[in-house]
């Protein structure tokens, strides 16, 4: 691998248009998931609450509150730091949550400091008695139950008649006294509510890959797709209610992993309408599937079969699947070998690399290497000594894009954010 | 040689497991000796964890039958070991972070090992840290954290011990989400460890117990 001066990293984007640094940056990532060795090793800037600390002045609120503020963060946070792939956590409805009252999240602003993270509270919406009514008709259990246990302002909504029983000409209208409950009034006052104000959200939120794009700056991803079994687990039946159905209602939770699949794939499947990205890629963050949270068989069972298929239902449509195997994925190196070579990046968190390019070089292309706690209590030097280390072994030969293990919050030190997305520019051309 | 619910228990066998406990209920056995072999059970499960033969999902169960031995003796679980506790650890989730789903597998695996924990729950204080090794004289203490955030509150609750001039008198560990030596070091804790048995060989090695 070769080095660059500091002068030369000054001159290295100058005199090119942002189309050409958009197409080069495309082609550098194409070159590294199709395990070729790129112009030089790419990397990709993941952050979280990040652009507060780096812009200033602005709070982890801020992404709730205030969306202008918080998309020109993100905007001078890729442009400051230049890097091959951003992925910005993007602005959030805080007053649409606020009016829906959420049992499970707490947001900066609301409950929690202005600067605090956000954090999710687990739960048990879908209980183990009603995976029945949940398999047979997702949209009612959805409605009348997982809706109100899930949103304090729609807990009304319990009563409203099971979806079934509208059919029929008349039959809605012979349901309808629930609907002038008022209480029931007051919930869907509330959806109201949150509607226009997720609307505004969305407008300012709006085209912002689009934008990015034309600043020379290709987005990681087009559209997302979660994995079936974290969806339950995440969603529906909490962590450990989960693991008990592994043992006492194994078959239910099977199916419920084949009903999530279907809409999984139609979520991925939007990146196919982007306009952006050559290959059109897809993001999956994997939670609940890695080493610590259940054994190999475990695993083989009830997480890999319905994750594969969903991957391959976007590989064999022409996109790259990007999984994000959160948490140690080093016991199941061996089944990522099951899928395409060349048409997804396995983004790791806490997996050795060295390990994982054992397995997966010139199989699949690796990404991810830099532990977020370098970033918030090493110096710049060292950043840079580790980041070289990593291109020099798991960079070897091509098929490797630098990152960090996790989307950058708010406690890493921008001077180490600046030498992780330097070091390529220095020191990593092939 | 264990008893059958001993054997039950640690393979994870629950119909068995609580059909053996009813039925010695129904005899007329002493409940509290039940319970015991039941924590015999969880301990060969705790084993198993360690070596890594059970995964969450198998603790998570074990947890479960346990739950249900010991409604069916009617004896609360923590009464059940009370005469073979093997040292105090307090702990918690530090300041800032509320995640407890590893903590909570933590307290549960140090519980059923022996030990008596003093769970502060989440979003703990530095100074309730501190309050609670004066008021106990606990020799362990575990700080969890799921955040990136709580990298800080480790530290500065590490920092609130030494300046209550108890940092010799406790051994600190550290845990949770993306928990690794820089991290230790940073918060200058004693150890860390990725997985609840690597808290209880921790505690273990520092209350002098096998």
């Amino acid at each position: 691998m070769k080095t660059r001066t500091a002068y030369d990293l000054k001159q290295l984007d100058q005199g090119k248009s942002p189309e050409q640094l958009y197409e080069e940056r495309e082609r550098r990532v194409r070159d590294a998931i199709h395990l070729k060795e790129p112009d030089r090793v790419p990397v990709l800037l993941a952050t979280n609450y990040f652009p507060v600390t780096h812009v200033g002045g602005i709070t982890n609120a801020t992404s709730y509150y205030d969306w202008a503020a918080w998309r020109e963060a993100n905007k001078k946070t890729v442009l400051d730091y230049a890097p091959d792939l951003f992925a910005p956590s993007g602005g959030t409805p805080g007053p649409a949550l606020g009016v829906l009252a959420p049992a499970l999240y707490k947001w900066p602003g609301d409950g929690l400091g202005p600067n605090a993270m956000h954090q999710y509270i687990e739960g048990e919406p879908l209980k183990a008695e009603e995976y029945d009514a949940f398999l047979n008709d997702p949209g009612d259990w959805t409605l009348r139950c997982y809706l109100p246990r899930v949103w304090g302002a729609l807990k009304p909504l319990a009563q409203l008649p099971p979806l079934q029983s509208l059919w029929g000409a008349n039959a809605l209208a012979n349901q309808a006294a629930p609907f002038a409950a008022p209480d029931v009034v007051q919930a869907f006052e509330a959806l109201f509510a949150a509607g226009r104000e997720t609307e505004k959200c969305r407008l300012a939120n709006a085209g912002f890959d689009a934008e990015m794009a034309s600043l020379g700056f290709p987005p990681l991803s087009h559209s997302n797709a979660a994995a079936p079994f974290d969806v339950v687990s995440d969603h529906l039946r909490g962590m450990a209610g989960t693991m008990l159905d592994m043992y006492r209602r194994p078959d239910r939770l099977l199916q419920a992993c084949e009903l999530i699949l279907s809409r999984s794939v139609a979520t991925g499947v939007v990146a196919l309408k982007s306009p952006l990205g050559n290959p059109k890629r897809v993001g999956s963050a994997l939670h609940r599937g890695s080493d610590g949270f259940m054994s190999l068989k475990q695993f083989e069972t009830f997480y890999w079969p319905t994750l594969k298929e969903l991957i391959l239902a976007m590989t064999d449509r022409g996109m790259v699947h990007i999984p994000f195997y959160e948490g140690d994925w080093a016991q199941r190196l061996g089944h990522l070998l099951e899928l395409p070579r060349g048409k997804t990046i396995a983004r790791f968190a806490l997996t050795d690399l060295a390990r994982a390019k054992a397995v997966l070089g010139g199989h699949t292309c690796i990404m991810g290497g830099v532990p977020h706690a370098l970033l918030q209590t090493a110096s710049p030097p060292e950043v840079e000594e580790f980041c070289l280390n990593l291109m020099k072994t798991v960079g070897k030969g091509g098929g490797f894009i630098l990152s960090t293990h996790t989307g950058i919050t708010e406690e890493a030190k921008p001077a180490n954010v600046k030498a992780m997305v330097d070091s390529v520019k220095k020191y990593g051309w092939y | 040689m264990p008893s059958a619910l001993v054997t039950a228990i640690a393979d994870l066998q629950e119909d068995e497991a609580l059909r053996l406990a009813k039925d010695r209920v129904a005899a007329g056995e002493d409940p509290l000796k039940i319970l015991q072999d039941a924590r015999s059970g969880m301990e060969i499960v705790g084993q198993r964890f360690a070596d890594a033969t059970y995964f969450l999902p198998d603790l998570v169960y074990a947890g479960e039958i346990l739950k249900g031995v010991s409604e069916l003796a009617k004896i609360p679980l923590a009464k059940a070991a009370q005469d073979k506790r093997l040292g105090k650890c307090i702990i918690g989730t530090v300041a800032g972070d509320i995640h407890d789903i590893g903590k909570n597998i933590v307290v549960f695996m140090l519980d059923v090992s022996g030990f008596e924990v003093y769970d502060l729950g989440v979003d703990v204080p530095a100074e309730k840290f501190v309050e609670k090794i004066r008021e106990t004289n606990a020799p362990v203490v575990g700080l969890s954290g799921f955040l990136t955030l709580a990298f800080e509150s480790m530290r500065e609750t590490v920092q609130a011990i030494s300046d209550a001039g108890l940092r010799s008198k406790v051994k600190i560990m550290v845990g949770g989400g993306q928990v690794d030596e820089t991290v230790r070091q940073y918060a200058k804790a004693d150890a860390y460890g990725t997985d609840a048995m690597a808290a209880v060989k921790l505690s273990k090695g520092w209350v002098g117990a096998k």
